[in-house]
């Protein structure tokens, strides 16, 4: 299981989330992401912790399992923190020789760091519970709108179908030439780091071939099965709303629009 | 000098709990300078098995002693496995990305600390054992070979680290039938005139049997048949319902054998398979 998330890839499982229409899904983890984003107090956040817990726990994957997937983005997330934590003006905490921390940028630091954890966790749950074909199923009908504007919804919809069902295969094949070019005695481990630098291009070029060759093969896999782009297609499963998802989507919205009125409110 | 496995297990840390055990308590003994064929279905643990042999991957239980040197005991990747045991993947042509020949050959030769000299000696002795000539095509984008100059000069990469055992993940495949006949003749020669060990993989045992004096056959990670080739004919019908055929004029021995025939079908080749259908008719055996 540990793979599939930290790829963020569907865990074929069965939970309360994973039953959920996609559209119910998409739809509430954007709101969950700009009530994070909006979020501008540790209380509002410590509230959406636990929100998200809650959400984490219906879709019957361990919390550990989520971290392991949040993991990867640490390094990230810490840059950015330090970023703020040393830059943001304010009173001071800490100075030693140049260095000054602040008050403001402690918290600004503490603030962004748990927004993006956040926003990562909200998106995994929502790639965990939910297959590539029901997500893009699910973008597709909420995009439909755009159509009338001429916007070309089921070929972005497409696009980004194949684009993820792609991540976990150029995933292996990048693995896979990696060790194939440790047989031919290429060393990843030591070495100077520029040299170590210059080896990665073993692993990058036969990949960006290999890529462009499974895209050139896709794309004429699809025409010989009769894939027009721009022409208008039918839907082999109709998606329908069922009673758990006007439960979810009325608790989400309820709990999210409290906060969000709350805040204007009161301002905490 | 010899390759030992004993007891070999590894599995995969599959996800979602559905760990698969590839390799299951094989053990077997292949000395320096044979070759060996290994058939099996499609996941049936082959490449899993060249891994292990070439310290790619470490076995969960077992041991693994390649000339002496408990590999069980080497770190993972260990350099000094894979410049003894040369593991060429399948369509290894897909793996080259430098500029020219030349620094094709030599990107893998970095990391053993040679001088330019001894670097050009190795480049130009590996080209000269695939049969590509060293002035010809060490300045040619290896993009612009043909797909079996592209495969040979993936063999050479594995020649210039000079091992002991080369490793054929499904070499044949994807070849046309002269690339076929040309990389045969090229192995042939590197086990005859070198002493390089031959461990290749493969589904035509046909294709195999032209050049392998033992083959074994993998089915779920477990060693099922380990032969000499010149007794395939003993293993008709294992190997028939499992969905391979027997070399033509094994088979021919086989069908006459059944059909009442004393005949011996202990044979390498078809030239030793019309001796033993003429001895046998000279006997009145008909």
């Amino acid at each position: 299981m540990t793979e599939y998330i930290s790829l963020g890839q569907f865990v074929p499982i069965e939970s309360f989330l994973h039953r959920l229409d996609p559209r119910v899904k998409i739809t509430s983890t954007l709101m969950l992401t700009i009530a994070v984003v909006s979020a501008d107090s540790l209380l509002k956040l410590a509230l959406l912790v636990i929100v998200l817990l809650v959400v984490g726990a219906l879709s019957s994957v361990k919390i550990a399992e989520y971290w392991k997937g949040i993991t990867p983005f640490l390094f990230m997330i810490l840059i950015t923190a330090m970023i703020k934590l040393f830059l943001v003006n304010g009173t001071s905490l800490i100075s030693v020789w140049f260095i000054n921390i602040t008050v403001e940028g402690l918290k600004s630091a503490i603030l962004l760091s748990v927004r993006l954890i956040l926003i990562i966790y909200a998106a995994q749950i929502l790639l965990v519970t939910t297959s590539i074909v029901s997500l893009t199923d699910g973008l597709g009908i909420l995009l439909k709108p755009l159509e009338l504007i001429r916007f070309p919804v089921h070929e972005l919809v497409m696009i980004m179908t194949i684009s993820l069902r792609f991540i976990p295969v150029l995933l292996n094949e990048s693995r896979r030439i990696r060790m194939a070019q440790i047989s031919r005695g290429i060393n990843f481990q030591e070495g100077p780091i520029w040299e170590r630098a210059k080896t990665y291009f073993a692993i990058l070029v036969p990949l960006i071939n290999a890529s462009f060759q499974k895209a050139n093969d896709l794309a004429e896999a699809m025409e010989a099965r009769g894939y027009t782009a721009g022409r208008k297609r039918s839907r082999l499963n109709e998606l329908s709303l069922s009673r758990p998802d006007y439960i979810y989507m009325m608790v989400m919205t309820i709990l999210l629009l409290g906060m969000i009125l709350n805040q204007a409110n009161t301002g905490w | 000098m010899s390759i030992k496995a004993e007891n070999l297990t590894y599995t995969y840390p599959a996800p979602a709990g559905y760990t698969r055990q590839a390799v299951q308590e094989i053990s077997f003994q292949i000395d320096a300078g044979e070759i060996v064929g290994i058939i099996g279905r499609a996941g049936a643990g082959k490449t899993t098995l060249l891994k292990l042999l070439n310290g790619l991957l470490k076995p969960d239980t077992g041991k693994m002693i390649i000339d002496e040197i408990d590999s069980s005991v080497c770190k993972k990747n260990s350099q000094m496995l894979i410049k003894k045991v040369g593991l060429v993947w399948q369509f290894p042509e897909q793996q080259l990305f430098e500029t020219s020949v030349y620094k094709e050959l030599a990107f893998g030769l970095k990391s053993q600390g040679l001088d330019s000299a001894e670097e050009k000696k190795r480049i130009k002795e590996a080209l000269g054992q695939v049969g590509l000539d060293y002035e010809q095509f060490h300045d040619r984008q290896p993009a612009t070979l043909s797909s079996g100059e592209k495969r040979r000069l993936s063999i050479a990469c594995f020649l210039a680290l000079k091992p002991r055992y080369l490793l054929l993940d499904e070499a044949l495949a994807g070849l046309d039938a002269s690339g076929i006949d040309r990389l045969i003749e090229l192995l042939s020669r590197l086990n005859h005139q070198d002493g390089v060990g031959i461990i290749i993989t493969g589904h035509n045992l046909g294709q195999l049997s032209q050049f392998c004096k033992r083959v074994m056959l993998l089915e779920e990670g477990k060693l099922l048949m380990d032969t000499a080739t010149a007794d395939l004919a003993h293993y008709y019908q294992p190997l028939k319902e499992r969905g391979f055929t027997l070399p033509v004029h094994q088979e021919v021995l086989y069908h006459l054998k059944t059909r009442g025939w004393d005949i011996n079908t202990r044979v390498n080749d078809a030239e030793e398979a019309v001796q033993s259908i003429v001895s046998s008719l000279n006997r009145g055996e008909l």
